[in-house]
């Protein structure tokens, strides 16, 4: 479904990505791990297109998206929650999700994919007047999924959901996301917290030096003591 | 200094707001693009300016009033996104200082063009009800003034309108919250900042439009009106466009108040006293306040 060949991307003279070459199946919950500063947000930026490629190919579908704006790309289905959550301070979290649907025209389906989104994260339904900015941290990234689900993906992009939220909360996210991937979305998860992410993705990828540097199913890689010693501590 | 005159004072206090809103739509303006590029605007006095002259030219040459006004309420919006492209669109990087000081280089050249094309006097048009002057018990102040509020209240509500109701307005507070998340949803966030200019370009000739026949309009004081405005959004913290015309009509009211109680030639130089204190009372001015994330 998204296929991801020799991508190449970075900022200034130097290039963090350098040949990144990645699949992700329909239906598939794929986590990308990697260190502090291995790319994992340069990747993500590069598949939304907010960072230019500078080689490579990135399909969806089959279909170049490679040189296409976010606009474009949010329309072909490919939808990114960005590192850090970025709500919209100063919109109300209903705000917040119906600019999440700003690209689609279907009131009805829209209306019937904001009670969707908050029967996944009820703490939403509760606030919907609240300033998106006094949310909790938690609940802003409960807030930056739904918003990006209201576009109606067919990729959901995650980078670093775990980032800054309680632990509890955390667990409380993934398990919606692993909700998410076994009502059959598609998912690219960045993730530091590798434990978290090997659960609920059905294989991983590990990035290092601007290129995947392991792969494979989530079970063999919780194994594989190069992956154990470097991103689960063990 | 006058005794004390009640009827006098009012007077004086609806004509000062009438100045203040004045300011308080060129402040929107300041506002508005702050917001969008994090850059303060010189040529938004300019624009006022620009929409006095045009709409008096196009009077001078025998145009409808109306006709006359609109056509340089379009001219000046015109003119705001031209100034997008060449100002913003244009450049790699757009970043703040760089879009500030090529606003400055806008601002010198269309008061260049300006005086060279409609002249160096001073121009203007009759108000809506001429110099006709608006009774309320003892007090008197002209139709003209209450025309200035009502045009800037009425720009305010369908701002408030457009920000809180409409599917762009809320595009463009997300691009002003941050424009990377907005650009995440699909919105054109490029597209939103020359939205913004245009409407602060509209706000600008709005004040224009208004204040020319109550004072006639040369092409020397874009300047002036540009910096009253300026001090109005600094006053009612520059990212918060209803803050900007609220500092707008403080402003004008002191400003009024002080001429008639001390003198008139102190007047300019209250703006000049309000925009230090307020540099002074928050160190790193209101823009450290600023909520908004630049494009
Ligand atoms: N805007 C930027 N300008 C210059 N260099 C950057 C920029 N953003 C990231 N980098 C550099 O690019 C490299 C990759 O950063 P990136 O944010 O993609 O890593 P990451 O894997 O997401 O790390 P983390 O787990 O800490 O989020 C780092 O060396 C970083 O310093
Ligand atoms: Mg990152």
């Amino acid at each position: 479904m998204l296929e991801i060949d020799g991508l190449r991307a970075g900022y200034g003279t130097a290039d963090v990505l350098r040949g990144l070459d990645l699949r992700v199946h329909a239906a598939e919950c794929v986590c990308l791990l990697g260190a502090n500063g291995a790319g994992k947000t340069t990747t993500m930026r590069a598949l939304a297109g907010l960072l230019p490629a500078r080689g490579g190919t990135i399909r969806l579908d089959g279909r170049d998206v490679t040189r296409l704006g976010p606009d474009e790309r949010l329309a072909a289905g490919l939808a990114l929650v960005p590192e850090g959550r970025r709500v919209f301070a100063g919109l109300s979290v209903v705000e917040n999700l119906a600019i999440g649907a700003y690209l689609r025209a279907d009131r009805v389906a829209i209306s019937r994919d904001r009670e969707r989104v908050l029967a996944l994260f009820p703490r939403l339904a509760e606030r919907l007047s609240q300033d998106a900015s006094t949310l909790s941290g938690g609940e802003q990234q409960m807030l930056a999924i739904a918003r990006a689900l209201m576009s109606a993906p067919r990729v959901l992009l995650l980078d670093e959901p775990s980032m800054g939220v309680a632990p509890i909360v955390v667990r409380d996210i993934f398990r919606t996301i692993a909700g998410l991937a076994k009502d059959g979305l598609t998912i690219l998860l960045a993730e530091q917290n590798a434990r978290m992410a090997l659960k609920v993705a059905s294989s991983g990828a590990v990035l290092s030096e601007g290129a995947i540097a392991v792969r494979g199913e989530s079970t063999h890689l919780r194994a594989d003591p190069s992956v154990r010693e470097a991103y689960l501590g063990a | 200094m006058p005794a004390f005159d009640a009827t006098a004072l009012i007077q004086v206090l609806i004509g000062g707001i009438g100045n203040g809103a004045v300011y308080g739509l060129v402040g929107l303006g300041f506002s508005l693009i702050y917001r969008s590029t994090g850059a303060v605007n010189f040529a938004q006095g300019e624009w006022v300016m620009l929409a006095g002259m045009a709409a008096a030219a196009g009077f001078t040459a025998r145009w409808p009033l109306p006709v006359a006004a609109a056509a340089a309420l379009v001219l000046v919006a015109a003119v705001g996104v031209l100034s997008y492209q060449i100002g913003v669109r244009r450049l790699r990087d757009p970043a703040p200082l760089l879009v500030t000081m090529v606003s400055i280089g806008i601002a010198i050249f269309t008061k260049g063009v300006v005086m060279v094309t409609l002249g160096k006097n001073p121009n203007g048009y009759p108000g809506v009800f001429g110099d006709a002057l608006v009774r309320m018990g003892a007090v008197s102040v002209p139709a003209q003034t209450l025309i200035v509020i009502a045009a800037c209240l009425a720009f305010v509500a369908a701002l408030h309108l457009l920000f809180a109701r409409s599917r762009i307005g809320l595009a463009l507070r997300a691009s002003a919250a941050d424009a990377d998340a907005a650009a995440l949803v699909g919105i054109p966030v490029r597209r939103m900042v020359m939205f913004s200019f245009a409407l602060a370009a509209a706000a600008g000739a709005v004040a224009g439009l208004v204040v020319t026949p109550l004072t006639l309009i040369s092409y020397d004081q874009g300047t002036m009106l540009g910096f009253k405005g300026f001090s109005a959004a600094m006053l009612g913290g520059i990212a918060s466009p209803l803050g900007a015309v609220a500092g707008g009509i403080v402003l004008g009211a002191l400003e009024a108040v002080s001429s008639y109680q001390i003198s008139s030639r102190f007047k300019d130089a209250v703006a000049f006293i309000l925009f230090l204190l307020v540099l002074f009372a928050r160190p790193h001015g209101l823009f450290g306040r600023r909520t908004g994330e630049r494009v």
